[in-house]
This record gives structure tokens, C-alpha cells and sequence, in this order.
């Protein structure tokens, strides 16, 4: 009986796959149909697991006696306050503890971790080292970020005229090189995401042997 | 009568269906006929998988299913092969999400993986699951500084307390490594400004392809001690030989990108030839 489950939710799936890569060739109610059960269902799960943390983490605590709980509970529920037509601004106070403490909890540290590490590795990279390879790689690295660095200096706008500008172009073409090699990256990226979904069509679906 | 057209524009013209198709085609052919391309193993995925054999006896991990239901085909080969890297040696190991559908990730990975049945471990005295802790960022936070207090209970409701393998553990102190599988730039930088900062917690990253150059600099500065993404999969499975779905897809990888860089090129020459030729 199980197995007509399995082999139920591998055709549901199947077809689901195949209405949403439909829209490859243009949008069409199938895709329509597919992407809307998709929100539905993940916006159903995600509630229900919203509601397990709540529980989980706010009122069973509330009820083991923890009453500072309360507090959470109260600012999550001044959030829903932002549908009143009068009493709206309430949720202004939920909202801004969530940026507030979100803000705190990465700024801190984003200092140390972000600017001041890279600056201390950068200033700590060996030009020469025994394989010349690394060698090139360490040079190119220190200009790219020179002059990277230099193409925002836009207080003093003669630093971008004449022979100096040269130096900024530099940096511009280092940029679009970073880019590109983003990009690139993004185009695997999207690759692994369509195998993945060929391979449950091929292998899972269709049965073809592995 | 339609003045004929030259194979340069004809190939100028064709429709975007006829390339998504000759992709569709190159993508599949591999995937039912293998063609047995070498796999090169990177020293990036060899960094990662000796952090983990060089692991202590006992170490506590701490394994960050930081991926939902959505990028379960992008990222489970890798989180897999992972777990397999971890459940073969005598580690402890602590699993959590910030995603809400991560527990589905989870139960997927696992019900592959059946560490009870493949490596003997058992659950709550080798491994153990705390389900989705919400906050994000503040989440890491507070784990890290006392995990106890921040999860009171697993995913499966049981008290903190009474899971053998946590009793005296506290905080992000007492693991000797976090390991985390993320497409989220503020996920895999959260634990570096939440652990790698503050604790000096080693740190093993595994993102989305595109998100590489963004966390190279955390990864040369030393912040990350191994930063792979989710393309390293098939290298991994062939490393640990535990062949999945990463390495079946690596034939068709390197097919379609070939053809797409032939395309790339010859778009390119087509455009510099009709620019010469004083077309746009």
C-alpha cells in the first residue's frame, strides 16, 4: 500500500516538474497551476512550522513558568497590528525591535569579521613565494585590490582625469572580470538545479536503470 | 517570394526553443549513457574532507542544514556525502536548521543515509537533531553563547537535558567545528560573525556555486577553514566512495558546459562579424 503512495508522490511530482519547465517555452495555465500550488503548499508548511516555534520556543516556556516570555509573545502580536486601520502603528514597536536587535547581533561583529580580517590578511599576503604560480596570483590579487579600491575614491576628482584615471579604468576591468566569474558561477548554479530535477525525472520517474 | 537568408542570420534568428532544446538534449544523453569522464578531485574538497578525518576522537560538530525543500536537488548530494564524512568516524554530532522546511531536508538526507543501520550510530548519544531554531542570525547568536537555554527540547520534543550527548554542553565552545550547507549570503556569513568572531570556531562552508567569489575572502583570510559549493559534489562522492547523485551528474556538467562555452563563442563571433558587416 505504501508503494502506491510512493509511486503516487513521484507522479505528482513528475508532472509538476514538467508544468513548471513548460514555461520555458511560454507562460501557460499549467505553469499558473503548478507555481500557485507550489506558494500554497509552502506557505501552508511554513505556517504550520511557524507555529511549532512559537509553541516550542514561546509558550511552553511561558507556560513552565518563564513569564519574561510574555514579552515576545506580546511584540509578536503587535506585528499582526499593522492591518488595523486606526491602531496600525503599533506594530511599529515589534518591527523595531526585530531590526533592532537583528542590526545589533551582526554589527558587532561585522566590524572584526568583514573589514578588519580582510584588511589583516590582504596586509599579510606574500608577494614572493616559492611557486611562481602563486607568485603571479598574489601580485594580481594586490593590484586588482588597489586599484579597485582606488576606482571609489570619488572625493578628489582628479584622481579620475589623465594618466590617473588609467588606474581607476584598471580597477573597472578587475570588477567585470569578478563579475563575469559570477555570473559564470550563477550559470553552474542553475545547471545543478535542472539535473537535479532530470535526474528525478529519468531515474525516479521514468525507472531508466542508474 | 522571401529573400534567402544567409546561414548567419538564419543562426542569428533561431529561436531561443531550438537552443533550451539542443541543451535539454546534451544534458540528458550523458545522464542515460554515462561517458566515464575523468573526475578530477579539487584540493578545495581534499581540505575539507581531511578537516574532518583530522578530527579528534569525540569532537562535537555542529552540522547547519541551512538549505529548504527548494534546493534539495542543488544541495543533498554534497550535505549527503557530508554526513557520510562525518557518520563514518567517531564524532558527535549536533544538527539543526534555519530553515523552516529544513527538517525536510533533514528527513531526506537521513532516510539515505540511515546512520542507525550503516555506521551503527545512534540517536541522542552520536547524533541529534534540534529541528528549526528561528531568529536567523540572532539564532547562531544565542546557540552560541548557550545552546542549552536557547533550544530547550530536540526536534522530537524531547528535554535538552535528557539527550545523553548533550549533557554538559554549552555553547559554541565546546564544538570543534561548524559546518554549514546555505544558498543565504547572511547564513554563511552569520556564522562566521556568530562563531568564526567571537569563538574562533572552525568553520567549513558549502554555498551555491554563484556565492563563491562572495565568500572567497573569509576563506583566504582564514575564517573559513574549507569553502566548497554545491558543484564539488560529484568529487566529493568519488573521494569518499560513496557514489550518488553528485557524481552521475558530473558527465552531464561538463557536456552542457562545453557546448554552452561553444555557444558563448559562437554568438560572440556572430556578432562581431555582423558588426562588420554594419548590422546590429
Amino acid at each position: 500500500m505504501a508503494d502506491i503512495w510512493i509511486e503516487l508522490g513521484i507522479w505528482v511530482a513528475a508532472l509538476y516538474t514538467i508544468f513548471i519547465f513548460s514555461f520555458a517555452y511560454r507562460d501557460n495555465p499549467l505553469f499558473k497551476f503548478a507555481e500557485h500550488t507550489f506558494l500554497g503548499v509552502a506557505v501552508g508548511y511554513n505556517f504550520v512550522r511557524a507555529l511549532s516555534a512559537i509553541r516550542k520556543y514561546g509558550l511552553d516556556r511561558l507556560a513552565g513558568g518563564e513569564v519574561l516570555y510574555i514579552i515576545p509573545i506580546i511584540l509578536g502580536i503587535l506585528l499582526y497590528f499593522r492591518y488595523h486601520k486606526t491602531l496600525y502603528w503599533l506594530y511599529r514597536y515589534g518591527m523595531s525591535i526585530i531590526v533592532g536587535v537583528g542590526i545589533s547581533a551582526a554589527f558587532v561583529r561585522l566590524i572584526d569579521a568583514q573589514f578588519l580580517r580582510q584588511i589583516k590578511a590582504t596586509a599579510a599576503l606574500k608577494l614572493v613565494t616559492a611557486d611562481p604560480a602563486t607568485t603571479l596570483g598574489n601580485i594580481v590579487f594586490l593590484v586588482a585590490v588597489v586599484t579597485t579600491l582606488y576606482y571609489f575614491i570619488f572625493t578628489f576628482p582628479v584622481l579620475h582625469t589623465g594618466g590617473a584615471k588609467k588606474v581607476a579604468d584598471a580597477g573597472r576591468w578587475f570588477m567585470m572580470i569578478a563579475f563575469g566569474y559570477s555570473f559564470a558561477k550563477t550559470v553552474i548554479a542553475r545547471y545543478s538545479l535542472i539535473l537535479g530535477r532530470l535526474t528525478f525525472l529519468l531515474y525516479d520517474w521514468l525507472k531508466i536503470p542508474r | 517570394m522571401a529573400e534567402k537568408k544567409s546561414i548567419i542570420e538564419w543562426i542569428e534568428a533561431m529561436p531561443r526553443e531550438v537552443i533550451y532544446t539542443i541543451m535539454l538534449i546534451v544534458l540528458i544523453i550523458p545522464l542515460i549513457r554515462p561517458l566515464g569522464i575523468p573526475v578530477p578531485v579539487s584540493a578545495r574538497i581534499k581540505e575539507w574532507h581531511e578537516f574532518i578525518q583530522n578530527l579528534p576522537e569525540g569532537s562535537y560538530v555542529l552540522v547547519s542544514i541551512d538549505y529548504g525543500a527548494g534546493t534539495i536537488p542543488t544541495f543533498e548530494p554534497f550535505m549527503l556525502a557530508t554526513m557520510h564524512d562525518l557518520f563514518s568516524r567517531p564524532l558527535k554530532i549536533v544538527i539543526m536548521t534555519t530553515y523552516a522546511d529544513g527538517p525536510i531536508c533533514y528527513k531526506s538526507v537521513m532516510d539515505k543515509l540511515k546512520p542507525e543501520e550503516t555506521y551503527g550510530k545512534k540517536y541522542g548519544e552520536d547524533y541529534v537533531f534540534l529541528g528549526y531554531i528561528p531568529g536567523g542570525e540572532t539564532a547562531m547568536k544565542a546557540i552560541g553563547e548557550n545552546l542549552p537555554k536557547a533550544v530547550p527540547m530536540d526536534f522530537y520534543r524531547t528535554p535538552i537535558d535528557q539527550i545523553p550527548m548533550l549533557k554538559g554542553i554549552t555553547g559554541a565552545k565546546d564544538f570543534a567545528v561548524v559546518v554549514t550547507v546555505t544558498p543565504s549570503g547572511d547564513v554563511s556569513e552569520g556564522w562566521i560573525r556568530q562563531w568564526v568572531t567571537p569563538y574562533g570556531t572552525p568553520y567549513l562552508c558549502c554555498v551555491l556555486a554563484m556565492m563563491e567569489p562572495t565568500m572567497m575572502p573569509y576563506y583566504q583570510a582564514g575564517q573559513c577553514k574549507a569553502l566548497c559549493t554545491d558543484a564539488h559534489a560529484g568529487e566529493y562522492e568519488f573521494l569518499i566512495g560513496k557514489p550518488g547523485e553528485g557524481i552521475k551528474k558530473l558527465d552531464a556538467f561538463s557536456l552542457s558546459l562545453t557546448v554552452l562555452a561553444i555557444l558563448i563563442i559562437i554568438a560572440n563571433i556572430l556578432y562581431f562579424v555582423l558588426k562588420a558587416g554594419g548590422k546590429k
